[in-house]
């Protein structure tokens, strides 16, 4: 017993090897999860799809991966149920095991099930593994056409890209989606289903969210920026309660759906930068208007409801501008104010309606609206065809190569109808007698600065203006003239003038400081144009010079002229929020650079050339004095100031140009005569007593001496006498001297 | 719901009420001469990392009936049981013997023998309890012994020829330590159960197992086909060269599973299903019993039949390969009682790869095949006459492995403390590095269990 003891014990003793080894570790099973590994990278990959950075076909192979792991996840999962998961379950697992940093929150969960509810059937709080199966298809579809959309897939997202999309590849691009869309709706259930366009926007505000995850990146976040105004876009082109029933329903959807964004992608990249400066844009925006048009007239609400309430316009225009966007700079109660008045005014038969009884824009007004880009376009589209690429052509090699053209080709690109197209077709000619008979004014001169009167060269400026405010002009007429005679007498003007001062003012157009716009316009419209008569209406060539005029005496020549006065800028900001010029110094730089500053208007530059400095001094006296708008004694001038001697300056030139018949510089006795018939009602209307003589002696007298003849009975006739034996020697002067009459008198009779 | 899933229990189940029947019976008929006893003894698990279970030691009521001294008898037994007092795990039943022997008219006729027999196959299994021919009895696993086939032998002798042809319908496996499923989990408590890893990384998320045996009918496992049989020459009256070959089951099945995660609870459930492999045998073997020393060399060729199981596409399922075992042996006798041996044995070939979607190479298979694939051992067995009544019988043994990296020290006492009363002692020591892929054997696995069991025996 005590060997069998002593034993134990010693073995235990020199075991102490064995017994103490350390502890067995415990086993854990390393399950792959190589078939769910890629995953993870597939938000990733999306996210690169959607940014345009999917170079290598990543796309497909992270659908293959979906795909793939769908399967497997059937195949290897289960939830309470054995054929199906609840959504509670998945979001546990996926958010567990997969998408750590891409939270599937609820709502987006609640979406994900619509969709999936809309696109493979069920219901929204199961999934089943037979819908999962039913994916499959809809993964092939989506792997050809993702991939076919891969390299448009910036443009459509809006993307800052190198170079800006072609017209071509925003239009193909937009039909990629097309696809995509019509063969997603035709593989799946949610053409029969109850889905909406709504709660499609709620998927997709969802998706970004999730797709950026945790590192918020800044083309997701703007989503949320765009997702309200796309919300609104949809009221407005599908209305507030849009059931789309049937495939066709879906598919016309669809096309409206794909056109608008197609029109927002061009929005975006060819005319975020609109500048009123550049014809460019004037061509692209009305071919985007165009096409705006279209797609808002075949929209399933105006098909549905025939019009868009203009409160559902007022809430995208808003959202547009929560969004801080503008439009020209304008405020946003301005736009509101104003484009149903536009709307109404320029584009409605009803000329008589009143403007809040009309809630809904209409679809003829959208087809008023649309006419008349397309007329503009028809006639753009001639003019620059018959430029044939020339740089510039004569006037007469142009009328030529104009006549030449085939017409009816033109009109038939954008013609919907026969009516149409002969409506186009007699626009197109109306403009082209406009343009041949007249001697056209003074047109802009924002290009290269050149002088551009029509009847001496033809260029693409000229062209472009010239039917750009033959445009303004007949629509003028149209809203607020006789339609019938093509005439708008003092009052019609000054309706518009009261309908649109706010507009104008806050476009810069007009000062809010001056009295009587409408009436001065009317007269400078009436007497300083080319073909103005003096008669108590404005035509279509009147309107035509007078906008003409304000132009290319407005912003256009301020530009010019700041170039050469800048040095004289000081740091203060004048009515339209311009910097002050220190007038001694302007004074001084004007007359140093009259020449270029003028170069537009050679008989300026002729006239200014035979004067003395002393003269020279008095030109700058009575140019800035009859058209100053600042108080002279602050020694400043202002911009008001430099748009008024430029438009006056325009002015005169003009008068020279109709009755300076030798081209001599001067007005002699006989074209002083001529030019009276135009001033005789003007001056009928001061003094209504003067006989026709009577005004011909004060026209003339005013013209040579610079001055008012007497009042009295023998001074007057004293004045009479010796002015039978003054030189006819009227220079612009001359005429400065008078409008700085003119304007004191038309002053006291603001008074 | 709680339910018992050790499956080979289950097989024995319905057994030992049979078992216990037949033995009284053929016993009141004077056809069998038993041999019994009963044990009690205590087993204390000393590893200071032990921690398979919160017990750290056992009693044990045992009782061993065997016909050990009576093998031509018309019913040979060997049957052991033991119930561990509050363990119910622990507790087993081991019948490796019952069979009937046609009583033959003289010794040159054939003999026939129908049941569970134990027979010497290959030294092999005895010597390291491979379990290649005959089922083992791995109630714990450090300790193990062989368990005979069930079926129809004939043995016959003629001259320095011997034969035995063997066929068999019915297959019972390997008898592995019990365990119970209770919700999904292995219920703690038997210290030789390996429970599987309770838990499972994914996508680097810890999350827990539930378990589910898939198994098979009762059936479907017993029903199997053996045939085999062994040639023996005696080429001198020292030397014998052997033939054995044998196709049937293997004697551990092989374990397929699947994995399908329910989402609704973050858990994974595996499932596996055991089915029966069969694979042939054949080995030649050479004795040589010299007068101080005895030579044993061994061949054996291990074959799978993989195409005997179709598992569906799901089923990670185990493949076998081809594997070469090659062991000798000598031991010398010194004087009369005591016995110096050494042995080493070594297994070429012979992986376990499993194939599917859930099979991983930086995994060992779950399926088990070998035990271990080298080792070797010294061993001395002394018996030591201490007096009329006193002996003591000590088998000392210590087994290495390089390949398999572990050390097995293993010390059986026996003493007679009176008639009929015996004090056993029995200890086990087990070192072992990290179990890896590389290394991965049955040994390693409970290097925490180191056990020293001491108890009394009372012979009947």
């Amino acid at each position: 017993m005590f060997i069998f003891m002593v034993s134990i014990s010693a073995s235990l003793l020199s075991c102490q090897r064995f017994i103490q080894g350390e502890k067995q570790k415990e086993q854990v099973i390393v399950l792959s999860n190589a078939k769910f590994n890629c995953l993870k990278k597939v938000p990733e990959g999306f996210k690169n799809y959607s940014l345009g950075k999917d170079d290598s076909n990543e796309i497909e192979k992270n659908l293959d991966c979906l795909q793939s792991s769908f399967k497997y996840f059937t195949e290897k999962t289960k939830g309470e149920s054995i054929d199906s998961y609840k959504i509670e379950e998945l979001r546990s697992f996926f958010g567990k095991y997969f998408l750590k940093e891409n939270e599937i929150n609820d709502s987006f969960l609640f979406e994900l099930m619509k969709f999936k509810k809309a696109i493979i059937g069920g219901n929204e709080r199961i999934i089943t593994k037979a819908e999962i199966k039913k994916m499959d298809e809809l993964f092939e579809v989506l792997k050809k056409e993702l991939k076919n959309l891969q390299p448009y897939i910036q443009i459509l997202t809006l993307r800052d890209i190198e170079a800006a999309p072609t017209e071509k590849e925003i239009i193909v691009s937009a039909q990629k989606l097309n696809q995509l869309l019509k063969s997603m709706v035709k593989k799946t259930e949610i053409s029969n289903s109850d889905y909406s366009l709504v709660d499609s926007i709620a998927f997709i505000e969802g998706l970004g969210e999730f797709i950026a995850g945790n590192q918020k990146v800044m083309q997701y976040s703007q989503i949320s920026n765009w997702l309200p105004l796309i919300k609104e876009v949809k009221i407005i082109l599908f209305g507030h309660d849009l059931i789309l029933q049937n495939l066709s329903d879906w598919n016309l959807a669809i096309d409206t759906l794909t056109d608008s964004w197609s029109v927002f992608v061009k929005l975006n990249y060819k005319l975020n930068e609109f500048t009123f400066k550049s014809k460019q844009n004037y061509s692209e925006l009305i071919q985007w208007g165009i096409k705006t048009l279209k797609v808002i007239e075949k929209s399933p609400r105006m098909r549905h409801e025939g019009g868009i309430q203009f409160n559902d316009i007022d809430k995208l225009i808003i959202r547009y501008y929560n969004a801080n966007k503008s439009f020209l700079n304008l405020k946003l109660e301005t736009v509101l104010l104003f484009y149903p008045k536009i709307i109404l005014k320029f584009f409605s038969n009803n000329e008589m309606a009143d403007l809040r009884s009309q809630q809904a824009l209409k679809i003829d007004m959208i087809r008023a609206l649309e006419y008349e880009l397309k007329s503009w376009y028809v006639r753009h589209t001639f003019l620059e065809q018959s430029l044939a690429n020339a740089a510039q052509l004569k006037k007469d090699e142009f009328l030529k190569k104009a006549q030449s053209q085939d017409i009816e080709k033109n009109i038939k690109l954008l013609a919907a109808t026969q009516v149409e197209k002969d409506l186009l077709k007699s626009d197109l000619t109306e403009m082209m007698n406009f343009f041949v008979k007249k001697d056209m004014p003074l047109l802009d001169i924002n290009f290269n600065f050149k002088s551009a009167r029509i009847d001496e060269v033809i260029n693409s400026d000229i062209l472009f203006n010239f039917n750009l405010i033959f445009t303004i002009s007949e629509l003028f007429l149209k809203a607020y003239g006789d339609s019938t005679k093509k005439v708008m007498n003092a009052n019609q003007l000054s309706r518009w003038f009261e309908d649109f001062n706010q507009l104008g003012v806050e476009l810069n157009l007009f000062d809010s400081r001056s009295a009587n716009p409408s009436g001065r316009s009317f007269l400078e419209g009436n007497l300083f144009t080319m073909h103005g008569n003096g008669d108590e209406e404005l035509d279509q060539v009147e309107i035509f010079e007078l906008i003409s005029n304000v132009t290319a005496g407005g912003s256009s020549f301020k530009s010019k002229i700041r170039l050469f006065v800048s040095d004289c800028e000081i740091n203060k900001k004048d009515h339209f929020g311009r910097n002050y010029l220190n007038e001694i110094c302007f004074r001084s730089k004007f007359l140093a650079n009259f020449t270029y500053i003028y170069s537009h208007l050679p008989n300026w530059v002729r006239f200014f050339s035979t004067l003395s400095l002393a003269q020279k001094e008095w030109l700058y006296y009575y140019l800035v004095n009859s058209t100053r708008v600042s108080i002279k004694e602050n020694g400043l001038i202002e911009d008001a100031d430099l748009r008024a001697l430029s438009v006056v300056s325009i002015y005169v030139d003009n008068l020279f140009n109709v009755y300076d018949l030798n081209r001599n510089g001067l007005l002699d006795e006989h074209e002083v005569q001529k030019a009276t018939i135009r001033f005789e009602m003007f001056f009928k209307k001061l003094k209504p007593e003067l006989t026709k003589e009577q005004i011909a002696f004060v026209f003339s007298y005013l013209l040579v001496r610079g001055e008012k003849p007497s009042e009295g009975f023998f001074s007057s006739k004293v004045d009479y006498i010796s002015h039978q034996f003054d030189d006819f020697n009227v220079s612009p002067m001359s005429i400065l001297k008078v409008l700085d009459l003119l304007k004191a008198d038309l002053n006291q009779v603001k008074k | 719901m709680s339910k018992e899933l050790s499956f080979e229990l289950i097989i024995n189940k319905a057994i030992p009420t049979v078992v216990a029947t037949a033995v009284f019976i053929f016993s009141n008929f004077a056809i069998a001469r038993i041999d019994t006893e009963m044990h009690f003894y205590t087993d204390s698990f000393v590893s200071q990392n032990y921690s398979a279970t919160e017990k750290t030691y056992y009693q044990y009521l045992g009782v061993k009936a065997e016909s050990d001294h009576f093998k031509q008898d018309t019913l040979v037994i060997d049957i052991e049981s033991g119930y561990a007092v509050g363990a119910p795990l622990l507790s087993y039943l081991n019948i490796s013997e019952f069979y009937f022997n046609i009583q033959r008219d003289s010794e040159t006729d054939p003999q026939f023998t129908f049941g569970r027999r134990k027979f010497k196959w290959s030294r092999i299994d005895d010597d390291w309890s491979l379990g290649l021919w005959e089922p083992v009895f791995k109630s714990n696993p450090l300790n193990t012994s062989s368990q005979g086939l069930l079926g129809a032998f004939m043995d016959h002798r003629i001259g320095p020829f011997k034969m035995m042809l063997f066929a068999s319908p019915l297959y019972l496996p390997s008898q592995g330590p019990n365990f119970q499923i209770s919700n999904g989990a292995f219920v703690p408590g038997n210290p030789w159960f390996r429970k599987p890893p309770e838990n499972f990384v994914f996508s680097s998320e810890v999350s827990k197992i539930d378990y589910q045996i898939e198994r098979p009918k009762d059936s479907q496992i017993v029903f199997q086909t053996s045939v085999g049989g062994q040639f023996g020459v005696d080429l001198t009256s020292q030397q014998q060269l052997q033939l054995t070959h044998i196709y049937k089951p293997m004697n551990d099945l092989g374990l397929a599973y699947n994995a399908i995660m329910d989402i609704s609870k973050d858990k994974a459930i595996v499932s596996i299903n055991p089915q029966v492999m069969y694979h042939t045998l054949t080995s030649v073997e050479y004795l040589g019993e010299f007068e101080n020393f005895e030579l044993v060399g061994h061949f054996a060729l291990d074959r799978p039949k993989n195409e005997s199981v179709v598992w569906s596409d799901n089923w990670t399922h185990p493949v076998y390969k081809d594997a070469q075992i090659i062991s000798e042996s000598i031991e010398y006798k010194l004087f009369t009682n005591h016995r110096l041996g050494l042995k080493n044995m070594n297994i070429l070939n012979g992986q376990v790869v499993e194939i599917g979607e859930w099979a991983d190479s930086q995994r060992p298979s779950i399926t088990t095949r070998y035990p271990f694939t080298q080792a070797s051992e010294v061993y001395i067995k002394n018996n030591w006459k201490l007096g009329n009544r006193e002996w003591i019988h000590s088998s000392l043994s210590y087994m290495w492995s390089v390949k398999n990296q572990f050390e097995l020290l293993k010390w059986k006492l026996k003493y007679s403390v009176a008639k009929r009363w015996y004090l056993e002692m029995n200890m086990i020591f087990v070192d072992a590095n990290e179990l890896s892929v590389s290394n991965y054997n049955s040994i390693s696995e409970y290097k925490n269990n180191d056990q020293v069991a001491l108890g009394v025996v009372y012979v009947f």
